[in-house]
């Protein structure tokens, strides 16, 4: 059975009970993504992950007999978790907009990081992807890592597919500058 | 680790793509999700590990060693001797003579509906039942099925929460009953509340014709 009939079955099991029991199961299925993508789309902000998993949770069940089952219930997950990040960044920092105009917000996107240092590594990346404005690192985390196609990324973040594009094109000019800095930082 | 480092200009978009979807989130996060969607009403108030539940796997074994306990005193010209009860060499069934031994698996898929009935309840009827099927010397064991299965294949191992290697659905159980034909396991399987709420019980018989 695919994990699709596999989500429908687990969520008409939580709707015929709605119980703690049968929410167990899902929240234990599929949190760890959640959590991963709130944790990767804040920069890696542990208290803010937490509240916009816990707030997710609430939207999703609170909404989960609308779920039809034409996307994965991971993607749905996703794709909410994805607006309570937005919510909570025009709640916190309203002047950062999801569009970067400019690379004000984060390394400079000009410079390419060709630096001939020690090399980079996972926990390099994660923090280099801590520097980004959050306009590239949301698209840098949904396409790059999460697998969204850009027409997805695009609906995720109220954005148009150019922007996506174009977005991650300069995300990844900057992941690699802040890659550049970390390593000038360490040498 | 060495293998996941590289040219910043050139692996970027790799390792990228290696860094992990998911992250295990903190233990205490669970209990505040599960605090908040109570305290909405998004979610009934019972405890994850339901006593009931517990009470009634040990109400259905206890009744099941009651069945198994007088079925030996009853079968004392045959006693087993101490060396063999403590190390048996073929496990098996107490299968009365001239019956056969069913498993009835209990499925759950959308079509389970236990209405409005609380956990305890249903657990409660569940247990009514095998403690009837079990003094008629139909059930020999009940048990219910964690959310978890690990799953062995080609010697890899992977556990997960929940089933659906069989399907339809999630197994959720499983009787084990004795009838002397499949048309009377047919009838006792027909009479499970499992059926009654719509679930889907597979049964099965035990092989035995190596134990002869």
């Amino acid at each position: 059975v695919s994990g699709v009939d596999a989500d429908q079955a687990l969520v008409a099991r939580f709707l015929s009970r709605r119980d703690e029991r049968a929410f167990d199961v899902l929240y234990r299925r599929h949190t760890p993504r959640m959590y991963g993508l709130a944790l990767r789309l804040t920069g890696g902000d542990e208290p803010d992950a937490r509240e916009i998993v816990q707030e997710s949770w609430t939207r999703a069940v609170s909404r989960l007999d609308t779920f039809r089952g034409e996307s994965r219930l991971s993607s749905w997950l996703c794709g909410i978790c994805t607006n309570v990040w937005r919510e909570h960044l025009r709640r916190h920092r309203p002047e950062v907009a999801l569009e970067v105009l400019s690379a004000s917000h984060g390394p400079d996107a000009a410079h390419g990081a060709d630096t001939g240092g020690r090399g980079i590594d996972l926990i390099d990346v994660r923090r280099a992807l801590e520097r980004l404005a959050p306009g590239y690192r949301a698209v840098i985390v949904l396409h790059g890592i999460y697998g969204y196609s850009h027409a997805e990324v695009a609906d995720m973040l109220d954005i148009s597919e150019g922007t996506s594009k174009s977005q991650l094109l300069r995300g990844r000019q900057a992941l690699r500058r802040a890659l550049h800095e970390m390593e000038e930082e360490t040498a | 680790m060495s293998d996941h480092h590289a040219r910043p200009e050139t692996d970027a978009d790799d390792l990228l793509a290696r860094v992990p979807a998911e992250v295990e989130p903190p233990a205490a996060l669970r209990d505040q999700v599960v605090g908040s969607l109570r305290a909405q009403g998004l979610l009934r108030g019972t405890p994850t590990s339901s006593p009931s539940f517990a009470y009634w796997a040990l109400t259905a074994a206890a009744a099941v060693l009651a069945f198994l306990g007088g079925r030996a005193s009853a079968n004392d010209a045959s006693p087993i001797p101490p060396d063999l009860a403590v190390a048996p060499a073929t496990p098996g069934l107490a299968v009365p003579e001239g019956s056969s031994a069913w498993a009835l698996l209990l499925f759950e898929d959308g079509r389970f509906d236990a209405g409005d009935q609380s956990p305890e309840v249903v657990a409660r009827t569940y247990d009514a039942w095998a403690r009837v099927a079990a003094a008629r010397g139909f059930l020999i064991l009940a048990e219910k099925f964690a959310d978890e299965e690990t799953l062995l294949v080609d010697g890899e191992a992977t556990t997960r929460p929940v089933g659906f290697v069989i399907p339809p659905g999630m197994l959720g159980g499983m009787f084990v009953v004795v009838a002397p034909t499949r048309e009377a396991a047919l009838a006792l399987a027909r009479e499970t509340p499992h059926h009654e709420m719509g679930g889907i019980v597979l049964m099965r018989e035990f092989d035995r014709t190596s134990r002869q």
